[in-house]
């Protein structure tokens, strides 16, 4: 028996009650929360820096809070930081709970965690300094990637192994996910980072590994961790017999097949921009099912809802939830795709996706386990000013993106289309102007949201003394699943879903890629080794150049006058990272063939002060390049024919 | 040993030799007998006697087959013992209820004492689900998951859940179903499971959803496998040469240009061309066909202007008793209205692009020159 029965003279503690984790799960949960809130300074200072590109110039290191390089940061620290180590530790505290066993190899997972911090860190320390490398998520350079690929995998033998030993064939729904989850994050996470693709296809894989991570692992892992809290609270709930079935399979085979919603119209196959839509309407039936079966569950039970600080964010997340799968299907629908493309609708998703639906679920779920191994419960008070702070704040930021994006795709389809209007140079003005406004509601939105974060964290920080293991946890023992599967049924299926999601983003579109260099990739793009340009076109990659600008134009209305369109053999000879996610400057495909871009000299100058020219323009000074860098930067952009 | 196994799968809804490995890898973990941990896990040392040893629903084994799974009554306890009504069985009836430790219970019925102006004893029976003065239903100690009651009980319940419409109603009368079962008859037993097996059932609408999101999405796929044709969705064509986005008919993209082929392809479905000469050219009856040579037969190149006048004028209003270069009679092969009032002179020149191109198989450079509307002149309205 364990030292908690000292401490929590509890009737139902006469079951097991497993401490010998808490450690490990308190290591990570305190990481969690501290990469959460590094996360979110970082994703004000990329929000503010658009409205206020000057405000941070001329102190040292402010170069660590240019968009382009505090955008990425922020998103690896909360995707890889944040919600990863938070899940991991709800996936080590349910685990055992659920299968009535101890957590295996708990020492290494002390260890595991720490090398998977220290990749974090070196990686997002390395995009801050310029050695950020492309694509998607993938930024951190190719240290940071192993050190999380192994200790990706490590986790997810430390949850095989504690199930296999628990001695358990059968077992109930949250274990499926848990099972699944890690095993997922360690494969999408590797299918991304293995090198050797360039171009087109690289840029899919980038997109794959992106999706993949958020639906394979952090959904599903949160999701899973759902009905543990669901059941650890309310242990009346009754989950649909079927429901759960439907919701974890669907939500597998579904959502990494949504991957190519962002490149509709992109120089990739017709065919893929059709699966996006196909797989992000079905996407809703997986999400429905989840959603549902959670809410069946606690119908009747509403008022132990509102008075649980974890189940009352969990719902609000579930909420954000149920958007995600209506935001995938708007963005890669072609009509909508055409005017909503490259603007604040990107961002907008990983805002909804990971500040709304992911973190107020990781907190929820961590917001039990301090409140269960500390014995101290949160407030009903706590629950509710964290919740509103969380979910106003997100629907805020989210909010104006959504709107942001909306006016600016318009205004960039009615420009074109009454002529009186280019895509490019001072024309751009027209769409940038009326984004600074906007953008500063995105960061305050970003920062209410915050303030819930960091009232959460002054709560967690008071809860990581105890010693406990009470408050109910134990009930999961007993706990009677409704629908019960066999544990080699659950990996051979996640083993198959996986191939499959492979399959769909990876491999048939790299196959499908026309990846012959056309004419023009190699009479403009093939740089020589050490070459200006091929330096210029490294800086432009680790800079995030490409978070704001583009370099594919569609044979669309809105792009008419940006030059010719793009096809995937232009990328032959480029990393990823070109292509680029958004236009919050002009596209730079053919920025060498018109003017004055096509002026290297002015280039420099436009890079050391953009307000000199242009007054509305949002981007950073780039004076903390020295000379050769600007010289070999401007270079590559003048060449860009 | 036997007896308390299968208590203990009948309680935890799980096959028995589930049931026992887990049990014997616990009792290890715990460094206590198997038989403690089967007693505690099938209700508290004693075995229900109110609970048949019945037929086991086996849900795990055929987890496929809905029959067997729909029915997991895990709400429903049986009858209890009852004991007084002191404060402390009531916490730990609400605690029970709540799935919540008791002093966080205590606490917030408190807080929501204050809040509603009642004494805390209230909150917490309302909580507990029992009213001021009767006994309290006592949870079975360490019985987590209470006992379930078999599911046979439920299959033959009668079909009352089947006319509910939505599962709604009779969820949210669950609650006090269960409650009252605890004093009342059985039959309220069976009545809340029959609750409990309407509630497996799926809400009508999100069945209808199910199939309706799918059949969406396979539809899309089948009808539009490679996206929207050129012009839809406003996407536009490649020029093979220059590389740049041109209009679907290979003209410069410019605001001032008209797409002269599109408009009339609009246009010949729009005026009503299409009801006599027919979708694709072929004719209708005995009106004339433009495919076979037929309309450039009659209209050969460089005579553009001519049918630019026949469509104006047609049968109504020629002038003469023959039309066209093979002189063909007016009125030879039907009557056809002049479109003079109806068109613009902008849309008869794109009708008439339009079938030179498409029927007549005219090159659309020459038939543009032909009919009027030049490419570079669209260009140079842009003002480029």
């Amino acid at each position: 028996m364990t030292s908690s029965e000292d401490t929590q003279p509890e009737p139902m503690d006469d079951t097991v009650a497993p401490a010998k984790p808490a450690r490990a799960v308190k290591l990570h949960a305190a990481l969690a929360i501290l990469f959460f809130i590094i996360g979110l300074e970082f994703l004000i200072i990329a929000y503010g820096g658009i409205a206020w590109p000057d405000l941070l110039a001329g102190n040292s290191y402010s170069e660590y809070f240019n968009y382009g390089r505090s955008l990425p940061m922020a998103l690896n620290l909360l995707v890889f930081g944040w919600l990863t180590f938070g899940l991991l530790a709800a996936t080590y505290f349910f685990v055992p709970r659920l299968t009535g066993t101890n957590l295996a190899l708990p020492v290494v997972a002390m260890i595991n965690v720490v090398v998977m911090a220290g990749g974090v860190i070196a990686g997002v320390a390395a995009i801050g300094a310029g050695y950020g490398v492309g694509g998607r998520l993938l930024e951190m350079p190719w240290y940071s990637d192993l050190a999380l690929a192994v200790s990706f995998l490590v986790s997810a033998l430390i949850v095989t192994l504690t199930v296999r030993r628990s001695g358990l064939d059968h077992v109930g729904v949250p274990v499926w996910y848990f099972i699944a989850a890690p095993w997922w994050l360690f494969l999408s996470f590797t299918a991304g980072v293995i090198p050797g693709l360039g171009g087109a296809p690289a840029e899919l894989q980038s997109a794959f590994t992106a999706t993949a991570v958020f639906g394979l692992w952090i959904a599903s892992a949160a999701v899973g961790g759902g009905y543990a809290l669901i059941a650890s609270r309310i242990p009346e709930a009754e989950f649909h017999p079927r429901l759960g079935r439907i919701g974890f399979w669907s939500l597998g085979l579904l959502w990494a097949w949504t991957a190519g919603r962002t490149l509709q119209y992109s120089p990739m196959g017709d065919w893929m921009e059709t699966v996006p839509v196909l797989f992000s309407a079905a996407l809703v039936v997986a999400v429905l099912a989840v959603a549902a079966d959670f809410s069946l569950a606690v119908r009747g039970k509403l008022d132990s809802v509102a008075q649980s600080m974890p189940l009352r964010l969990y719902a609000a997340g579930t909420a954000f939830f149920v958007l995600i799968p209506a935001h995938m299907v708007v963005q890669s629908l072609r009509s909508s795709s055409a005017v909503i493309r490259f603007t604040g609708w990107e961002s907008a998703f990983d805002l909804l996706a990971v500040l709304g639906a992911f973190s107020l679920w990781t907190m929820a779920l961590l917001a039990h386990i301090l409140g269960s191994v500390s014995g101290r419960e949160w407030g009903r008070r706590w629950g509710a000013s964290i919740s509103v702070a969380m979910v106003g704040g997100t629907l805020f930021a989210v909010g104006t993106l959504w709107v942001t994006g909306l006016q600016q795709g318009y205004t960039w389809l009615a420009g074109v289309k009454s002529g009186a209007y280019a895509n490019s140079g001072d024309g751009f003005f027209n769409t940038a102007a009326p984004l600074q406004g906007t953008y500063v509601l995105t960061a305050i939105g970003v920062a209410i949201f915050a303030v819930g974060v960091l009232l959460f964290a002054v709560g967690a920080i008071r809860r990581f003394g105890g010693s406990g293991d009470g408050d109910g946890a134990d009930l999961l023992v007993g706990y009677t699943w409704p629908d019960q599967e066999r544990v080699a049924v659950v990996r051979r299926g996640a083993a198959f879903v996986f191939g499959l999601a492979m399959l769909a983003v990876f491999v048939f579109p790299a196959v499908d890629a026309d990846r012959e260099p056309t004419l023009l990739a190699d009479m403009t793009r093939d740089y020589e080794a050490g070459s200006a340009e091929a330096q210029g076109r490294d800086l432009y990659i680790a800079e995030g150049c490409w978070y704001c600008h583009t370099q594919q134009v569609r044979a669309i209305v809105t792009d008419v006058g940006l030059g010719p369109v793009s096809a995937s053999g232009d990328y032959a000879h480029d990393p990823a990272g070109t292509l680029g996610v958004a236009r919050l400057g002009p596209d730079l495909a053919h920025a060498g063939s018109r003017s004055p871009t096509d002026d290297s000299d002015w280039v420099v100058a436009h890079l050391v002060d953009p307000r000199a020219e242009r007054d509305w323009s949002t981007m950073p000074a780039y004076y903390h390049l020295t000379d050769t860098e600007l010289t070999s930067l401007a270079a590559y952009i003048a060449g860009l024919e | 040993m036997e007896e308390l196994l299968a208590a203990a799968a009948e309680a935890m809804n799980s096959p028995a030799s589930m049931v026992e490995r887990s049990a014997t890898a616990r009792a290890k973990a715990d460094g206590v007998s198997v038989e403690d941990v089967l007693r505690a896990w099938s209700g508290g040392g004693e075995i229900v006697a109110s609970t048949p040893v019945a037929a086991d629903p086996a849900p795990v084994d055929t987890p496929v087959e809905p029959a067997a799974t729909a029915t997991p009554p895990q709400a429903v306890t049986p009858p209890p013992a009852v004991a007084p009504a002191d404060e402390a069985s009531i916490i730990a009836a609400a605690a029970e209820k709540m799935g919540m430790p008791e002093s966080m219970v205590k606490r917030s019925a408190a807080a929501r004492a204050k809040a509603q102006g009642i004494s805390a004893d209230e909150v917490l029976r309302e909580w507990a689900g029992v009213e001021a003065g009767e006994s309290v239903p006592v949870p079975a100690p360490s019985a987590p998951a209470p006992a379930a009651t078999p599911a046979p009980a439920a299959v033959s319940a009668p079909p009352a859940p089947v006319s509910a419409p939505l599962g709604v109603e009779v969820l949210g009368g669950q609650d006090e179903q269960v409650d009252s079962a605890a004093a009342e008859a059985p039959v309220d037993v069976l009545e809340s499971e029959a609750a409990a097996a309407a509630a497996g059932a799926l809400p009508r609408w999100m069945a209808a959803l199910f199939v309706f999101i799918p059949a969406f999405a396979l539809a899309y796929g089948l009808f539009l496998p490679n996206g929207p044709n050129c012009g839809d969705a406003a996407s536009l064509a490649v020029d093979p040469v220059t590389g740049l986005a041109v209009n679907c008919d290979g003209s410069e993209f410019g605001s001032e240009l008209v797409d002269l082929f599109t408009l009339g392809s609009e246009t010949y479905q729009g005026a009503g061309c299409v009801a006599c000469h027919g979708p694709s050219g072929g004719g209708v009856a005995t009106f004339p066909a433009f495919t076979g040579g037929g309309l450039l037969s009659t209209f050969p190149e460089g005579s553009c202007s001519i049918q630019l006048e026949w469509i104006a004028l047609a049968t109504g209003g020629w002038p003469e008793a023959t039309y066209g270069a093979t002189a063909r009679p007016v009125g030879g092969s039907g009557t056809m209205p002049g479109f003079a009032a109806a068109l613009s002179a902008q849309e008869i020149a794109a009708v008439a692009i339009y079938e030179r191109v498409a029927f007549g198989g005219q090159d659309l450079d020459a038939a543009l020159a032909d009919c009027g509307g030049s490419p570079a002149g669209g260009a140079a309205a842009l003002g480029e």
